[in-house]
């Protein structure tokens, strides 16, 4: 009995804290694989923080929770790490509530480390596996309301195929162009776990255009969607030989397994590859080092 | 008397050159239309197995007047056409789809098939108007045209540039597209973006310049009014991006031939205009840039060297993106990466022999050691003219790109082409034999059991000859085999036999060039598929300034049973029609 009063306040405040601890039930759903910006988190596509606001009539209400953020990269080398006194208020309503990666990440709030060298490159990380750990707080008592979330997520920061074949600015012999031409181009480094689709584009560059304008303004003569592999034989059955245009400018655009295109820096780019052209050379038997002399791929 | 004469003469003369002749006012320059129409009928209709590759319909018109009084000039370019088949930019093929909105005469003055421009000169100073393509250098802006406003000046040795306008309009979201095969898309946006940009530096035309380059382009974000985010929709519009370079870039070219550029060059991009401000990892540059907490700092470098003079061409070039290194002046490029290439043209034994090799490697995802991707290309092709009668053509590429680790990504090509050529003449006719072949051979390997090799093998032959009594007639006959074997198994197999005629009347200043194409193509054990393509071409020189151009290319395509099932596919075929005519008038003194 002698102990008895010290047992019962420990079970009243193993209660009290339990049942703040219940007060909210968070539910971090993490892409494995989110977008490599990481200012690209806030788009949907990296996952969202669930919250739900249990709270009953015996508890003080939940009005506002604050977040603190964490990145470590394999080796749990702090990466950054959000301040949670300058961190956003995020205002909760009774139920379910839905918060973006971006204002779970938040990018503004953090401190970086000397492992951020990269981030501040290219906006990504480097490419590797990370922990991103969440701990959600009390605006206004700070205490702590859950366990810290723990996700662990793959960074990849994919190159797009270089294109291999035609050479850039090589010239074709006329009468093989006709029947068939071959394209190859390098994969999608590193290699998706999930389908990969490269939609080949070559588009004819018209009288007064440059390559990029015929790229950018025509219809393409050939689209096709191949999967996977690398090479297309494309079997043109145009007349090439005598055309008015013999110049052509091709793209690789990489699909991902949505047939979305893959991020790339200039978004208005859609995922196309670093495009190449080539000519076919119109006289016959003549000296083919000479095929395309003094053509200004720049300005036709 | 003598003395007077002379004085007079030369009073006369001095009085005279006082006096300069009145300037002209000249204008000359380039009209034309040009249509490209095409066809295409297929059957069975359904199930599709072949899409239209052109657009119904192209009307492009070019007028390009330059007016010339005295030290004025004023070149105009007015290149557009009504139609909307933009692929390559937006609305990147969506604009052909039921419920998308029409062109807006402020996209129709945006959209890359339009050009219009004024670029009003006098002296030293060029004022640009409308659509202009400018290329400052390699790391900064050359890509991309805009529809603004700037200047160019060049007084002596100074050279001052800036231009400012849009490059691309905006296009509004658009959700619950139907595409052609029934499948549902939405269309997430293009913000409105704004392109400026200038130069400073000293130079003199073709022969050097140094100076910097400023370049920024930024996407408005208020352009768009709802942009879409997933999951409620199929697709997410991209955050407004902001894109800033600095660049210092050089170039020369002396009189013995030595020629160079270089170019150092800085970037900072936002990933997203929106973000919260300032970036904790760099401050913000003022007066140029402010940053946020999406943007990303990078540098790029590229240096080419070499010497050209008549018998040859040696040359060497390095160039390093960084991995942020990005340019809204060239959106495509690809950063991260390191290559160097040198590159060798050169003639020997009298000129007979003529060399292009170039050999270079290209190191991609450069900023990650352990994970830098390699490739190497290189390529020869030399032709000799071994005597009056004989000469040969060979070339050889190679390419390998390869990722590094035990299990990484292969792809290997080779490729080989010999082509000699042999002319023998008698008393009526020249003969022109060409036989040529080609072996290339590609590895594909990618982690896991596959390695896929194709092997593709091309022989042709053709025959040319030319009839001295008849010298406007010149018909070639040519038969071509092609075959790719690759390990997946699968087998191509393409005979085409090809006839071409060549038809000159000088008297009706007309020049005609027909074809008639056989091929017969084979996928595995499939039935062989035959198509038969026949042109005309006729180029008519109507008068010393007018000229009409007219292509006609039909081609009838008979599928085997590879399309199968289908058994409707069975036998499908499709006729498809081009036809192209230009007509383009050159007027004003020559």
């Amino acid at each position: 009995m002698k102990y008895s009063k010290y047992i019962i306040l420990f079970t009243l405040l193993t209660v009290s804290f339990l049942n703040s601890f219940g007060q909210i039930q968070a539910n971090l759903i993490l892409n494995s694989n989110p977008p490599s910006y990481l200012s690209d988190w806030g788009n949907g596509r990296a996952g969202q923080l669930i919250i739900n606001n249990t709270g009953n009539a015996t508890q003080v209400e939940l009005t506002g929770i604050k977040i603190r953020t964490s990145i470590f990269n394999e080796n749990m080398d702090l990466v950054c790490k959000s301040i949670l006194n300058s961190a956003q208020t995020i205002t909760l309503n009774r139920g379910q509530n839905i918060i973006r990666m971006d204002r779970v990440l938040q990018l503004e709030n953090q401190q970086f480390s000397a492992l951020a060298n990269y981030l501040a490159r290219s906006g990504k990380l480097s490419p590797g596996l990370y922990t991103l750990t969440v701990e959600i707080f009390d605006a206004t008592t700070g205490k702590l309301l859950t366990n810290i979330i723990e996700r662990i997520f793959n960074q990849v920061n994919y190159v797009l195929p270089f294109l291999l074949s035609p050479v850039d600015k090589s010239w074709l012999d006329p009468n093989t162009a006709q029947s068939a031409i071959q394209f190859r181009w390098s994969s999608l480094v590193p290699l998706s776990q999930e389908k990969t689709t490269y939609r080949l584009q070559v588009f004819e560059i018209l009288n007064n255009q440059t390559p990029m304008q015929a790229l950018r303004s025509n219809q393409p003569i050939l689209d096709t969607y191949v999967d996977r592999t690398t090479q297309y034989i494309w079997r043109p059955n145009m007349n090439i030989k005598n055309a008015m245009y013999n110049t052509f400018i091709w793209t690789v655009q990489t699909l991902d397994y949505k047939g979305e295109p893959v991020s790339i820096q200039d978004q208005n780019s859609q995922g196309r590859s670093e495009p190449r052209v080539f000519g076919i050379c119109q006289d016959q038997g003549m000296d083919k080092t000479k095929c395309g002399e003094g053509y200004n791929w720049q300005f036709n | 008397m003598k003395k007077s004469i002379i004085f007079l003469l030369f009073i006369f003369e001095f009085a005279t050159a006082q006096i300069p002749s009145p300037p002209k006012l000249t204008i000359k320059g380039t009209a034309g239309v040009t249509y490209d129409g095409y066809g295409l009928t297929v059957n069975p209709k359904t199930p599709s197995f072949y899409s239209p590759r052109r657009p119904w319909n192209l009307v492009r018109f070019n007028f390009q007047p330059v007016i010339t009084y005295g030290n004025f000039k004023m070149p105009m370019n007015f290149s557009f056409s009504p139609m909307r088949t933009n692929f390559g930019s937006a609305p990147f093929g969506f604009g052909g789809l039921p419920g998308f909105p029409k062109q807006s005469v402020k996209q129709w003055l945006t959209n890359p098939i339009n050009s219009i421009g004024f670029n009003p000169t006098y002296k030293w100073a060029e004022v640009m108007l409308g659509t202009q393509y400018l290329k400052y250098s390699d790391l900064s802006t050359g890509d991309i045209g805009a529809f603004g406003y700037g200047f160019n000046l060049k007084p002596g040795k100074f050279r001052i540039s800036y231009f400012e306008g849009v490059s691309q309009q905006a296009f509004q979201t658009v959700t619950g597209l139907t595409k052609p095969d029934g499948s549902i898309v939405d269309f997430p946006g293009i913000y409105k973006r704004k392109i400026q940009m200038g130069q400073l530096g000293i130079g003199k035309d073709d022969i050097y310049f140094v100076g910097f380059n400023l370049v920024k382009g930024l996407d408005k974000f208020n352009s768009i009014t709802s942009p879409l985010a997933v999951p409620l929709n199929l697709v997410t519009t991209p955050y407004a991006a902001d894109n800033f370079i600095l660049s210092f870039s050089n170039h020369f070219k002396t009189k013995l031939g030595w020629y160079g550029k270089s170019e150092i060059a800085t970037t900072i991009s936002d990933r997203n205009t929106q973000a919260f401000p300032p970036s904790a990892l760099f401050p913000d540059y003022l007066p140029f840039k402010k940053t946020n907490v999406s943007s990303f700092r990078d540098h790029a470098l590229q240096a080419t060297f070499g010497k050209k003079i008549k018998n040859y061409d040696l040359g060497a070039s390095i160039k390093w993106l960084g991995a942020g290194y990005n340019t809204m002046g060239y959106p495509f490029v690809q950063n991260d990466r390191l290559d160097y290439t040198l590159n060798s043209k050169f003639s020997v034994f009298k000129n007979t022999t003529n060399v292009v090799a170039s050999l270079g490697q290209r190191f991609g995802n450069w900023s990650v050691p352990g994970s830098r991707t390699k490739q190497i290309l290189a390529n020869i092709n030399v032709f000799s003219q071994i005597n009056e009668k004989l000469s040969l053509n060979s070339s050889y590429n190679n390419f390998g790109f390869q990722t590094p680790g035990f299990l990484g990504i292969k792809n290997i090509g080779n490729d080989l082409n010999i082509s000699p050529n042999y002319i023998w003449t008698n008393t009526k006719m020249s003969n022109l034999l060409n036989l040529s072949y080609n072996w290339s051979k590609y590895v594909e390997t990618i982690p896991g059991p596959s390695s896929t090799t194709n092997n593709t093998h091309t022989a042709m032959l053709l025959y040319a000859p030319t009839f001295f009594d008849k010298p406007n007639l010149s018909p070639d006959f040519s038969v071509m085999y092609f075959t790719n074997k690759s390990s997946i198994p699968s087998t191509l197999k393409l005979i085409t036999a090809t006839s071409g005629l060549g038809l000159s009347l000088p008297k009706q200043k007309i020049n005609l060039k027909g074809q008639l194409m056989y091929t017969n193509t084979s996928i595995n054990t499939f039935t062989p598929s035959n198509s038969i393509l026949a042109s005309l071409g006729v180029d008519y020189k109507i008068s010393k300034r007018l000229r009409w151009n007219t292509n006609m290319t039909g081609t009838f395509f008979k599928f085997g049973d590879e399309l199968t099932p289908p058994p409707t596919l069975l036998g499908a075929h499709y006729l498809e029609s081009t036809l192209r005519t230009s007509l383009q008038y050159k007027f004003g003194k020559e």
